[in-house]
């Protein structure tokens, strides 16, 4: 593919650059470095974005290039850009950028450029990416007695559907997605997948939201379809928070712990209390 | 039979002699050694002590539960002798008070001088959790502490009218007996008040000190610790205490009865009397540990065993015998014999088994801690055992100094024999004409 | 993009910013444009990417929910961790991960890895260990205070603002994960990264029990706290996403799912294929941790001994 040597030349140079200025070791803080950035773009549902990380090497390992700041072009043709916007990547060296107005409807494919320009830290650094559109459509067919079924097709921006594309299918989950059936799918000839869901799952109100994925496609980047649904089995809440445990607040001891000392708490101190006002009785007492 | 005026002279508080005055002296040094070691420890945090994430209770918790078990005897001379009208312990009841009320005070310092953060101590009664059995030992402590105290004040009315009476030259003192005696005349209806007062705090002491003992049992048998996940748990800490107890009773009145000359009122016969006694505590203790050891020992599962083997055949087996056979059985066969039931034997073997009780709490408290379920790794080599530091011990010798300091003070200021009940009892009359020349 | 008012602004966040956009590709970007107070990207329920002032995302990450309170834990939460024995060879990177993360200043590491050998005809193993947040937490029933307690979402945490150090709990926890600040704690400088771009001081002012020993406290009691500091922003405990071999998995009991990052499974899936099971379960604790028995083992429990160090869990770090 045409952008990914691109891609591969310029990390190429850069590391060549890189080797020549430092031959050894570790870089002071006083030097600048040569950011490495990696651009993807990413599709979710109507939503374009630039997936922007940026990284550099510290001695033997990468780290992530925080605080980068970058600025967006859209290269329009050989030797004229737009630019879109800045972006200031978070801590962990990634940013999002979207992108979705600088796309117009039947494009068939677009190149970008994000630069960073010289700064304090970093010396200047670039990476284009070019890729063409596709539409991934997905839908959850529930008309199978047995088990829904969902059905995503892939075409292209003509409306041709791409054969023979891998897509995965997963279930949307907290922390990382869970991959529904097997771990990748084939687009056939009219670019369409079947994938029955067997495993009956659960979602906080039966919700269960599901994402069909072209993963990081070197021709059409990340594009994801996300289909929200309510057939999971409700959630049922577990916690003893709202019961009275004896591993619970203080309000919430169960009965009796409450009561039984409380009880005892009272009658003795109750009696304590006679037994005291009993030697303020004795001290009153008059002449017998 | 000794006159009325001769009881008062016999039993009133003295001046301290020389003797009193060095003990008074080493008590205090010891004390303020403490209070600094605590003051390093407050502003330095407990890193000062040998404790660690493994050993995380030390001598501080078997300090504690020793005070908590002396402090039992109170409850066994003053109620259940009391009520079961034993009547030859009468004149033992205001010392076993006396150091009912210095242990459980002790007790209390002790908790506070353990905690990592005596600072926050108000959270007890902010947040405090009544599923915790630390709260339980919180509120049964201080219940108990108060009932000792009015259970050592009551009886006292009456002393304090007869010491104001004895005190008449010295007027400030004679003025604060009088004060003390809450104007007692010993009139009907005092009288009335105060019998009724001694005898429902009598039985009221009893559940309250089993409760107390049987929840300090319970911090240890609540966990699933080999070692301390037992039933027996409460029983035997109960059993323990009265040995502790009754030692220590037999310790002080041998002291009192050699420096005060009460040889008239602490006669032999009541040392004869206090050491079947502690023969008989001894052998029910003792019934208790073999269920306590033997139990275990039979079943044997991997992590009692292992425990069980560090106390017979291990770095703590040494400790463990010693306190068995020198701090109970022991002294049990020897008691057996008249010869050792006289004062000063008795004595003897009382410092023992009292000493003895306070190395078994420790064997109760640390070996436990030592083998947790999961292998001791990943921590200094050194805290695979527990060594206590100076400092450590010199806080832990201040608490009970400064419960023998109590005591002393006690011994000083109060009769150490209840004057009254004395009288009483040996039927002699206090002379009338003094009883109501009051305006 | 336009700007939206106020109003439309709250409800949006009130809708819990349930979206695919930070689960999807899991980095906010803090996008600046020209003469701008700092925003955030986020995407709505709808699918529509607004821009959010980073001040108003801070409070409410999207798992907290409107009315997060560090005593009740994430609503409709129920955290697991599962830890796959095979994988174990004693890397020791989860226990670095985590004594730096929390800044652990004593000798006894939160998570440690113990040698085991359940007899001498079994094979030994390296065994994690960690605060297993049991559902019956036989440490927090014993707290006189309520300085430890138990959220909804399964965790159980350490007030170190409210704990007397009676270190009862430390008595009563059968796995011996708690461990106690002896002395005043030495950290170091304690930086807690907030996420989006954003590192804070601590001090006390700024503590919450979410995040174990930032800072730790003189006196009291210190343990593994799930990490719910990451959990809010939807990332992995640090011990979690350390692991180079992702022994551990960790996940939510109720969407049945757990990760090491790299792959994801199917929770009760997972247990059911491999025979998993929690520690001491005779005790009745319920731990929230579950082991995967050291079967087809990845590696050889023979490459973890170089780095085993049986009286060390956390390195010193020299003084300067």
């Amino acid at each position: 593919m045409k952008n990914s040597t691109i891609i591969s030349k310029f990390f190429l140079a850069i590391l060549c650059a890189w080797s020549l200025t430092f031959p050894n070791s570790k870089v002071s803080a006083q030097e600048k470095q040569n950011a490495l950035i990696s651009v993807q773009f990413n599709k979710v549902n109507a939503q374009n974005f630039l997936k922007i990380s940026a990284k550099y090497k510290d001695g033997k390992k990468f780290v992530p290039a925080s605080d980068l700041e970058v600025k967006i072009y859209k290269i329009v043709s050989e030797d004229s850009t737009a630019l879109l916007g800045n972006l200031k990547l978070a801590k962990d060296g990634n940013g999002l950028f979207d992108v979705s107005n600088a796309i117009s409807k039947n494009q068939d494919d677009i190149s970008f450029n994000v630069i960073h320009e010289a700064s304090d830290k970093f010396e200047e650094a670039a990476t284009e990416v070019r890729l063409k559109f596709a539409n991934l459509t997905a839908e959850l067919n529930l008309d199978d007695k047995t088990a829904p079924v969902i059905i995503a097709t892939l075409k292209d921006i003509n409306n041709m559907p791409l054969a023979d594309v891998e897509l995965k299918v997963r279930l949307q989950r907290t922390f990382a997605p869970l991959t529904i059936g097997d771990d990748t799918y084939f687009t056939d000839e009219n670019g369409t997948i079947n994938v029955p869901i067997t495993v009956k799952m659960p979602g906080l109100d039966g919700k269960l939201n599901y994402e069909v994925v072209l993963d990081e496609n070197e021709t059409y980047g990340t594009i994801k379809t996300i289909i929200e649904s309510n057939i999971g089995t409700k959630i049922t809440d577990l916690s003893t928070f709202d019961q009275r445990t004896m591993w619970g607040t203080p309000l919430k001891a169960p009965l009796v712990a409450l009561i039984v000392p409380n009880l005892l708490i009272f009658g003795i101190w109750l009696t304590l209390f006679f037994l005291i006002f009993n030697l303020y009785r004795i001290s009153k007492q008059k002449k017998s | 039979m000794k006159s009325f005026e001769q009881l008062t002279d016999d039993l009133a508080p003295r001046k301290f002699g020389l003797y009193g005055k060095i003990w008074i002296g080493f008590l205090l040094v010891i004390i303020i050694g403490a209070i600094y070691a605590y003051y390093l420890q407050f502003t330095k945090g407990l890193e000062i002590t040998g404790m660690n994430d493994y050993s995380l209770w030390g001598i501080y918790i078997s300090n504690f539960v020793f005070f908590v078990a002396i402090s039992l005897v109170g409850s066994l001379v003053t109620a259940i002798l009391r009520l079961s009208g034993v009547n030859w312990a009468t004149p033992l009841t205001r010392i076993s008070e006396i150091i009912a009320v210095a242990a459980i005070i002790m007790a209390g310092l002790t908790i506070i001088i353990d905690m990592g953060r005596p600072d926050r101590i108000y959270n007890l009664f902010l947040h405090g959790r009544l599923q915790s059995p630390i709260v339980w030992d919180v509120i049964v402590v201080t219940t108990y502490l108060t009932i000792s105290l009015l259970l050592l004040f009551f009886p006292l009315l009456p002393d304090f009218r007869i010491l104001s009476k004895k005190f008449k030259s010295d007027k400030r003192r004679s003025k604060l007996y009088k004060k003390l005696s809450l104007n007692w005349r010993g009139n009907d209806k005092q009288k009335s008040i105060y019998k009724w007062s001694i005898r429902t705090l009598s039985v009221l002491i009893i559940p309250v000190a089993f409760g107390i003992h049987t929840v300090t049992a319970w911090l240890f048998a609540a966990t699933y610790r080999p070692g301390w996940d037992s039933s027996n748990f409460g029983p035997y800490f109960i059993a323990g205490a009265f040995v502790a107890g009754t030692g220590g009773v037999i310790c002080v009145m041998y002291l009192l009865r050699k420096f005060r000359h009460l040889e008239y009122y602490l006669t032999d016969y009541h040392f004869d009397r206090m050491a079947k006694l502690l023969v008989l505590l001894i052998l029910v203790y003792l019934y208790f540990n073999v269920n306590e050891y033997l139990v275990p020992a039979l079943k044997n599962t991997t992590k009692e065993s292992e425990h069980l083997k560090a106390l017979f055949f291990g770095e703590e087996s040494f400790l463990f015998y010693a306190v068995i056979f020198g701090g109970l059985i022991i002294p049990a066969c020897a008691l057996i014999f008249k010869q050792m039931r006289k004062p000063l034997p008795l004595f003897l073997i009382s410092v023992i088994v009292v000493i003895g009780a306070w190395w078994k709490r420790y064997v109760i408290v640390v070996p436990t801690l030592l083998h947790p379920f999961l292998p001791v790794q990943g921590v200094p080599k050194n805290w695979h055992h527990y060594s206590p530091t100076h400092l450590e011990w010199l806080i832990t010798w201040g608490t009970l100094a400064g419960a023998m300091l109590i005591i002393t003070l006690l011994v000083r200021y109060v009769p150490v024999i209840p004057i009254h009940e004395t009288a009483e009892e040996k039927g002699i009359a206090e002379p009338k004409n003094d009883t109501n020349n009051e305006k | 993009m336009k700007e939206i008012d106020q109003k439309n602004r709250r409800s949006f966040i009130s809708n819990g910013l349930k979206l695919g956009l930070l689960t999807a590709i899991g980095g906010v970007a803090v996008a600046k444009s020209l003469n701008e107070e700092e925003m955030v990207e986020l995407m709505d329920t709808d699918g529509n990417i607004i821009k959010v002032p980073v001040s108003k995302v801070e409070e409410h990450s999207s798992l907290k929910g409107d009315n997060y309170s560090t005593r009740e834990g994430f609503p409709n939460k129920k955290f697991v961790m599962v830890i796959d024995l095979a994988r174990c060879k004693n890397a020791k990177q989860c226990q670095n991960a985590c004594n730096k993360a929390h800044f652990i200043p004593g000798d006894n590491a939160w998570l440690k890895i113990y040698k085991m050998q359940d007899n001498p005809e079994s094979a030994p193993y390296w065994m994690p260990n960690l605060c297993q947040h049991c559902d019956q937490p036989a440490c927090v029933k014993v707290c006189p205070v309520d300085a430890t307690f138990k959220r909804r979402d399964g965790i159980v945490l350490i007030d170190n603002e409210r704990c007397i150090g009676c270190r009862f709990c430390m008595a009563a926890c059968p796995y011996s994960v708690r461990v106690f600040n002896w002395s005043e704690p030495n950290q170091g400088e304690i930086k807690m990264d907030m996420g989006m771009g954003m590192e804070m001081d601590m001090d006390h002012s700024k503590y919450t029990p979410d995040y174990a020993g930032a800072p730790s406290v003189r006196g009291t009691v210190d343990k593994c706290d799930f990490c719910p500091h990451m959990i809010a922003e939807e990332k992995l405990p640090h011990c979690v996403s350390a692991c180079p071999n992702g022994v551990y998995f960790f996940g939510d009991l109720y969407e049945d799912s757990v990760t090491n990052g790299s792959e994801t499974f199917q929770f009760s899936k997972l247990l059911k294929d491999n025979a998993g099971y929690r520690l001491m379960e005779d005790l009745g604790t319920m731990p929230s941790v579950y082991y995967l028995p050291a079967k087809n083992r990845q590696e050889d429990f023979e490459s973890g001994l170089e780095n085993y160090t049986e009286f060390e869990s956390v390195q010193k770090v020299k003084e300067s």
